[in-house]
């Protein structure tokens, strides 16, 4: 498991990373999500020890990174496609990752195996595709069988058989009790793999929640209702402090109570309705809503008006 | 949820120092560049032997005049040190350059174990590297000027293969330190260049006094006591070794401090 505790980061007066805290908990796929700029990639450099935290800690299992015995058989990670030194082939890359660590060099062999890049050992990497290369790095990040890894967007110039092979692999490990931790900005990948999410903007942690969790907690996700009654409902539940929206017709969209409890208001307030219904957000609607006030690189004035939920928070 | 922490079902042997040696090893075999610096250390060695030797015996009236075995080691390194220059700041600079050191800093988290481990297996090629010079200096001699006009001694042996690996040892550390400070390919050879070459050649067009005091401490002028036994410098041979070590010290301990201090 990964601890954070008051990890920051700055560089001159520019905070990176601004008091992170949160645990990243074995058994479940954690997605890492945040605008470009968030700091991301800086808090994932500072638990491998990369990068010194101005202060607070990032602690491995227990541990600063740095006081690792055999950190490959501890942390796993892969930061990006280049990994590796373009005139080493796949063969010694991994070899020599295994020696430093005191790996069996058979290891190497079952990795290679294992992402699928047993008929081009001997190449050089500089003729790797950039998917050949993350399959590289994944075979890195697991010869020693880490009960830790980290992926900063994995899936980046994998095609669609990489991507479903990458979301299996991130699934059965976090399913052998493994602590999985994936930054990406792909936000149907992480609805497709996540179970928690960690949001961060600015540097700042924004959410740490299970994923149903962040979706439901988006003013997207709200009851929709239809009722002869509705202006005169409207009102009642408005006065109850819910968020009310209507169509000027028999429709509602209520916000802040979960359906059952609309179900009961509408009942006591003696409306008869025709429908009453969930309208769940997308995590891209829920995350866009979570991170409008900090995304780092807004386009200051939108050009031409759109409908996209960036545009009505 | 809660679920135990998954253990490694790797069973690690060794690590540490001996394991970062072992890596630096593997890697530096693994690439071709190694392999054309030694090869271009050993071209140009071999070419400026020949060179340097005087005249074919038969030319000479009356007798020739007798080489020491380690006459000629000084040419011999000036020109294929730079190959091992290079040779010396790869490893890490080539790093910088590819983004590969992010894995070895991985690997080896302690940066001075990293950096001990660099300097281990450079160091021990290097050193090699400038043993072999030496042999092959005195194999041309005897091959092309004849044997029985070469003198071994011990001091010739001592500074031709002795000083010529320390030498060698002492300049390529050098070059890995300013490798670990300016984390450039192209930074380090030129400031090598610079201090090895660049600063005795403009002391001697402009023959500043501060400037020819200041050359006299270079490692190029340092080893012509060491090599060839020069006498005319204001230190003593000891000296002069403790020179070029020093050399080496102050710019590993300068990469070091960038290392320790600097983001990767």
């Amino acid at each position: 498991m990964i601890a954070l505790r008051g990890l920051t980061k700055r560089y001159g007066t520019k905070v990176a990373v601004d008091g992170l805290t949160c645990d990243i908990e074995p058994g479940k796929v954690t997605g890492f999500l945040g605008p470009n700029g968030a700091g991301k990639s800086t808090t994932m450099r500072m638990i491998l020890g990369l990068d010194r935290p101005t202060s607070g800690q990032a602690l491995v299992n227990g541990k600063e990174y740095a006081h690792l015995r055999h950190p490959l058989c501890e942390v796993g990670a892969v930061l990006d496609a280049k990994a590796s030194h373009p005139g080493h082939s796949a063969r010694t890359y991994l070899r020599a990752m295994a020696r430093s660590n005191g790996i069996p060099t058979r290891r190497v062999e079952e990795v290679l195996e294992l992402v699928g890049l047993t008929e081009v050992t001997g190449k050089r990497t500089k003729s790797f595709s950039l998917g050949m290369g993350q399959r590289l790095g994944i075979a890195g990040a697991l010869l020693g069988d880490p009960g830790v890894l980290m992926f900063d967007e994995p899936v980046n110039g994998l095609d669609p058989d990489g991507v479903r092979w990458v979301r299996g692999l991130m699934r059965s490990l976090a399913d052998e009790g493994r602590t999985v931790l994936v930054s990406s900005h792909l936000m149907s990948e992480m609805q497709e793999t996540a179970d928690q999410l960690i949001v961060i903007g600015k540097g700042t942690l924004i959410a740490n929640a299970p994923i149903e969790q962040v979706i439901a907690g988006s003013s997207l996700t709200a009851v929709k209702l239809r009722s002869p009654q509705a202006d005169a409902l409207a009102r009642d539940l408005a006065a109850r402090g819910l968020g009310v929206e209507g169509d000027g017709g028999d429709e509602l969209i209520v916000t802040g109570a979960t359906i059952e409890r609309v179900g009961e208001l509408a009942h006591a307030a003696g409306a008869v309705l025709h429908e009453l219904s969930m309208r769940a957000a997308s995590l891209e609607q829920a995350y866009m809503e979570l991170t409008a006030t900090s995304v780092e690189y807004a386009t200051p004035t939108s050009p031409t008006p759109d409908d996209s939920p960036k545009a009505q928070v | 949820m809660t679920t135990t922490p998954r253990a490694s079902g790797v069973a690690p042997r060794g690590s540490g120092f001996v394991g970062a040696v072992a890596a630096e090893w593997t890697k530096l075999w693994g690439l071709r560049s190694t392999w054309l610096c030694l090869a271009a250390t050993v071209v140009m060695a071999a070419g400026v032997a020949v060179l340097g030797i005087p005249r074919s015996p038969n030319g000479f009236e009356g007798d020739p005049p007798i080489l020491d075995a380690n006459s000629n080691i000084q040419a011999v390194m000036l020109l294929a040190q730079f190959a091992m220059v290079a040779l010396a700041a790869l490893p890490l600079t080539g790093e910088y350059a590819t983004g590969a050191i992010r894995t070895t800093l991985t690997c080896v988290p302690r940066r001075a174990t990293m950096l001990l481990a660099k300097v281990t297996v450079g160091g021990a090629v290097a050193a090699l590297t400038g043993i072999v010079m030496g042999l092959l200096n005195m194999g041309v001699i005897a091959a092309l000027y004849g044997p029985q006009y070469m003198e071994i001694t011990a001091e010739g042996l001592g500074r031709g293969l002795l000083g010529a690996g320390f030498y060698l040892l002492t300049i390529s550390l050098f070059v890995l330190g300013l490798g670990a400070i300016l984390r450039s390919t192209a930074g380090a050879i030129t400031t090598a260049i610079g201090v090895i070459v660049g600063i005795p050649l403009l002391s001697q067009i402009i023959g500043n006094e501060t400037l020819t005091e200041i050359s006299n401490y270079t490692p190029t002028q340092v080893s012509g006591v060491v090599l060839s036994g020069v006498t005319a410098m204001p230190y003593s041979l000891g000296s002069a070794l403790l020179l070029l070590l020093g050399w080496a010290i102050v710019a590993l301990a300068g990469g070091y401090a960038v290392l320790r201090y600097r983001d990767a």
